[in-house]
């Protein structure tokens, strides 16, 4: 990586074009060199229905002034800009281009809440969609089935929005910057049992961007993984959290020769408070149905070993559908990199990123960080 | 009965049916199972989708001989681990219509 942009988040009154220019300026004026990228990859979700507008990458090339290289426009669900990145590498990597501009981000609140919630479940089964469901209820189905196998009362999942938004107040991009108690938390009014609303991502615009270099520029990407599931999440294999983290992670540690103990940062995907904890123990960063008592007994905070987001998560810097994969990956480089400027930046040395897309039917898992042991 | 689709290779039940096994690839059979399960879990959905009056609940059962589906409640919300029936609503998808079997029904 050579160099990272990204927009503030929250309800934004520009376009989708100028949040994704907007981050792939600030990328390209980062990138040492300020050489022209080759090429162009856009990771988004749904701008026809959410923004109206189709034919994404091509307009913002246009709108950067980089009409002359090859564009694309990379689509995984909510682990769009994941998938973007991974697929940005991949050209880097077998030399189809020496430096790839990778964007992403989405445009959602000019849509009224029951319109996001219609398009979002768009990413569901049709079985799942004929009955009524949504993200929010299927998400609420997951988090009790681990409440239920693992004996965690409901109070506990506020812990993970109280420490999430907590540690976004630092973060100048997230669309919530102030904290939030328990009692906040445990009064906000009910989603779908057991999510309340400050268990939920929030609906946000906002877009980042990743300048993608040659090995041996900025901070390396170690390896990567993606993995599918079953789309009907009555049909997967019974268990607990996402069989796609798992399978990802599998093959992104491999590819990095890294295990979860060798990692000391983690970006994962919280668009619901319980899924932080699946997350961890997906990724093999807490024993299964250990993540709430490790998380209240401070397990995850700056001063910890492992630090679990770090940037407030989802939670705290909202959720952009398309654009969330690659924040992640935006805030994970800028808390490596010394060059980044970040307060906490170079303390850490190895990081795991996780996007959840649709309902945990395509994930991502990306380490970045340090080569060597 | 309600019908569900078995792999041949990986033993997997699919509710819907399917023709092909999303795990394996390969060919299903059809069999038909009675309409009988247990709650997995359940949610009340107070922000419903467009078309449904709040609150919305839905269920995850698994069904007695192997199968798991979602489903509508429309009564109160069950338990984890009630036991009871289904039945299909005027537009042919499944309902939890019963609880509170005894054990042996």
């Amino acid at each position: 990586m050579v160099s990272t942009g990204i927009t503030r988040f929250g309800r934004r009154p520009e376009t989708l074009e100028a949040l994704l220019s907007e981050a792939g300026r600030e990328a390209l004026e980062r990138a040492p060199s300020g050489a022209r990228p080759q090429a162009i990859l856009v990771g988004n979700m749904a701008s026809g229905s959410l923004a109206g507008i189709e034919n994404l990458a091509a307009r913002v090339s246009d709108a950067l002034g980089l009409t002359r290289c090859p564009v694309l426009r990379v689509e995984a669900a909510s682990a769009s800009g994941a998938a973007a990145f991974q697929e940005g590498c991949r050209w880097v990597e077998q030399g189809t281009f020496d430096r790839v501009l990778v964007l992403a981000g989405e445009k959602m609140t000019g849509r009224s809440t029951p319109e996001v919630t219609r398009i979002l479940a768009s990413s569901l089964s049709d079985a799942e969609k004929t009955l009524g469901g949504t993200m929010p209820s299927l998400a609420a189905l997951l988090s009790q089935l681990y409440l239920d196998r693992y004996h965690v009362p409901p109070e506990a999942i506020g812990a993970v929005t109280v420490r999430n938004r907590a540690q976004g107040c630092a973060n100048p991009h997230a669309q919530f910057q102030t904290p939030v108690t328990l009692d906040e938390v445990n009064s906000s009014r009910w989603v779908s049992t057991p999510l309340r609303l400050l268990h939920c991502a929030a609906i946000s615009d906002g877009a980042a961007a990743v300048v993608l270099g040659p090995r041996g520029t900025g901070v390396p990407v170690l390896g990567y993984g993606q993995a599918t599931d079953v789309l009907d999440v009555a049909q997967r294999e019974p268990g607990i959290g996402f069989q796609a983290t798992r399978d990802a992670a599998r093959f992104a540690y491999k590819a990095a020769r890294t295990s979860p103990e060798d990692l000391d940062l983690a970006e994962v995907h919280d668009a619901f408070a319980p899924f932080q904890w699946m997350d961890l123990e997906d990724l093999g960063l807490c024993p299964p149905g250990e993540a709430p008592s490790w998380i209240e007994r401070g397990g995850g905070l700056p001063e910890s070993s492992l630090v679990v987001n770090p940037s407030g998560g989802i939670l705290s810097r909202g959720h952009p559908v398309g654009a969330s994969g690659l924040a992640q990956i935006v805030e994970a480089i800028r808390r490596l990199d010394p060059q980044e400027g970040a307060d906490d930046a170079g303390r850490r040395r190895r990081a795991v990123c996780q996007s959840v897309g649709g309902m945990g039917s395509h994930n991502f898992v990306t380490v970045l960080g340090r080569e060597g042991p | 009965m309600i019908e569900v689709s078995l792999c041949p290779s990986c033993s997997g039940t699919f509710v819907p049916t399917r023709p092909v096994c999303p795990r394996c690839g390969v060919p299903t059979r059809r069999e038909e199972r009675p309409p009988t399960g247990r709650i997995l879990c359940a949610t009340e959905l107070f922000s419903p989708a467009e078309g449904w009056s709040s609150p919305h609940r839905l269920a995850l059962v698994e069904l007695e001989e192997g199968g798991r589906l979602l489903v509508r409640v429309p009564g109160p919300p069950p338990q984890s681990g009630e036991r009871g029936i289904l039945s299909r609503d005027e537009q042919g998808r499944w309902v939890w219509i019963a609880s509170d079997l005894s054990e042996g029904t």
